[in-house]
């Protein structure tokens, strides 16, 4: 009995040995369970839900930008926190230029890419033809090499309150694809 | 649900992952004017990057960028399907899914469409093979040449020409070279042994290299009998891998004796 609780002691220590080479385990409850039941009902329902979340981002973005940047955390809870981080990074420049828009940036033939319990994605054209940029003066300094139509690849990550905030954007294809 | 697979696979085929992380535009970028959305295709560092572009085509070993864009062998191309959606990036695109369409051969198909069309690799060679003399000329060329593939293009049966135009080759001693033309031997190009060649290299330190030849596509296709369309962009694909050991030599093995080959090496 002695020689099988010896043998053990040496199995424990060995473990506890070989488990200081793995990798410590990753931390409860950083990943959503899996739910039972889909998000989305259908394709439709996951882009009509992801076109939602991207006008009003839009809106919001664009309620920014017109007021010169300021108020930049009007944002939280329509985008992800790396997002917003590197957002108030952006305004707080656009700030220090002192210039602000006027009008509304649009979007137009969303489609769906993908989506699962975690993530939706579309392509979208982004309109910002409509959106002049104005000075101090209200003198448009809208730059003459604007592109204003803008393919893009719009990731959302779904939170646990099932809210969709916008994770990621980027330029998809070339300029073709939106060109009118 | 099946509009969702094509527009995927089509995503997941062809766009080069440099693509995306380098490309990030907001709203707020965009009204100011900072967002670039111009040929990206043919951007250096995409094209360079052939394994992104083709998926499942990578021969080098140790190349550990796994693709998480791979299609598995025999994935068939995007098929017809009247439900593909004929608004978005993938607009272009729908036309071709109805046949009859008086369009059909001369709309924009871009690179990203063909992804399921690969090019046969090419094949690099070496003089001498395997080895080499440091601080001399090693000669290295490819074959293959321009090529066509059949299948389906969108759910059409369609033909795609592959035409090499150029041969990046990466010495694996840091050093690289790009060429428009694919050299050859220097038997053919009558050039003594060891003498530079328009492809040809030089080692200047003893060791074993790996050598890696990426070749650069154009490509057309066509549909039916239809004509030959250009297709925007460029394709790379990686050739064989090659590895070498450069040393010294006292003694040269040569093809023939000087008396017979007065121009050969250490003649």
């Amino acid at each position: 009995m002695g020689k099988v609780v010896t043998a053990a002691s040496a199995v424990t220590v060995l473990l506890l040995t070989l488990s200081g080479c793995t990798e410590p385990p990753p931390p409860v409850g950083s990943v959503p369970a899996p739910s039972e039941t889909p998000v989305f009902a259908s394709d439709e329902e996951a882009l009509a839900a992801a076109e939602a979340a991207y006008a009003r981002y839009l809106e919001v973005s664009d309620a920014i930008t017109a007021d010169g940047g300021g108020g930049g955390e009007r944002l939280s809870g329509l985008v992800t926190v790396e997002q917003l981080t590197d957002a108030l990074d952006r305004f707080e420049k656009f700030q220090a230029t002192g210039n602000r828009t006027q009008g509304s940036t649009g979007f137009d033939s969303a489609s769906l890419q993908r989506w699962d319990e975690f993530d939706v994605g579309i392509y979208v054209c982004l309109d910002v033809s409509g959106v002049r940029v104005l000075d101090l003066g209200g003198v448009d300094v809208t730059p003459a090499d604007r592109p204003n139509r803008i393919p893009l690849e719009i990731a959302f990550h779904l939170d646990n309150d099932g809210a969709l905030l916008l994770a990621s954007s980027d330029v998809w294809g070339d300029g073709d694809y939106c060109a009118r | 649900m099946r509009a969702l697979i094509v527009i995927a696979t089509i995503f997941l085929a062809g766009l080069p992952n440099a693509w995306f992380g380098a490309a990030g535009c907001s709203a707020d970028e965009a009204t100011t004017g900072q967002c670039n959305v111009s040929g990206h295709l043919d951007d250096d560092e995409a094209i360079l990057d052939g394994h992104h572009n083709i998926p499942g085509h990578d021969p080098r070993p140790g190349n550990t960028d796994d693709d998480e864009d791979s299609l598995p062998a025999g994935s068939p191309s995007a098929p017809a399907n009247p439900a593909v959606p004929c608004t978005g990036p993938a607009a272009d695109l729908c036309w071709i899914t109805s046949p009859g369409d008086p369009n059909i051969g001369g709309g924009p198909i871009t690179l990203d469409d063909i992804a399921a069309f690969r090019p046969d690799p090419a094949v690099d060679h070496m003089e001498p093979n395997g080895w080499t003399i440091a601080l001399l000329d090693t000669n290295f060329y490819a074959t293959g040449g321009a090529h066509t593939k059949a299948g389906t293009l969108l759910g059409q049966a369609a033909s795609v020409r592959f035409t090499p135009v150029r041969w990046h080759w990466a010495y694996g001693d840091g050093t690289e070279a790009s060429h428009p033309f694919p050299g050859g031997t220097w038997a053919a190009q009558g050039i003594p042994e060891f003498d530079p060649t328009g492809t040809s290299h030089i080692y200047r330190q003893y060791g074993t290299y790996y050598i890696d030849l990426d070749v650069e596509y154009e490509a057309e296709y066509r549909f039916g009998g239809g004509p030959w369309v250009d297709i925007d962009g460029t394709l790379t694909v990686p050739a064989n891998q090659l590895v070498i050991t450069a040393g010294d030599a006292k003694t040269v093995l040569v093809q023939r004796e000087c008396t017979k080959n007065p121009r050969g090496p250490g003649c």
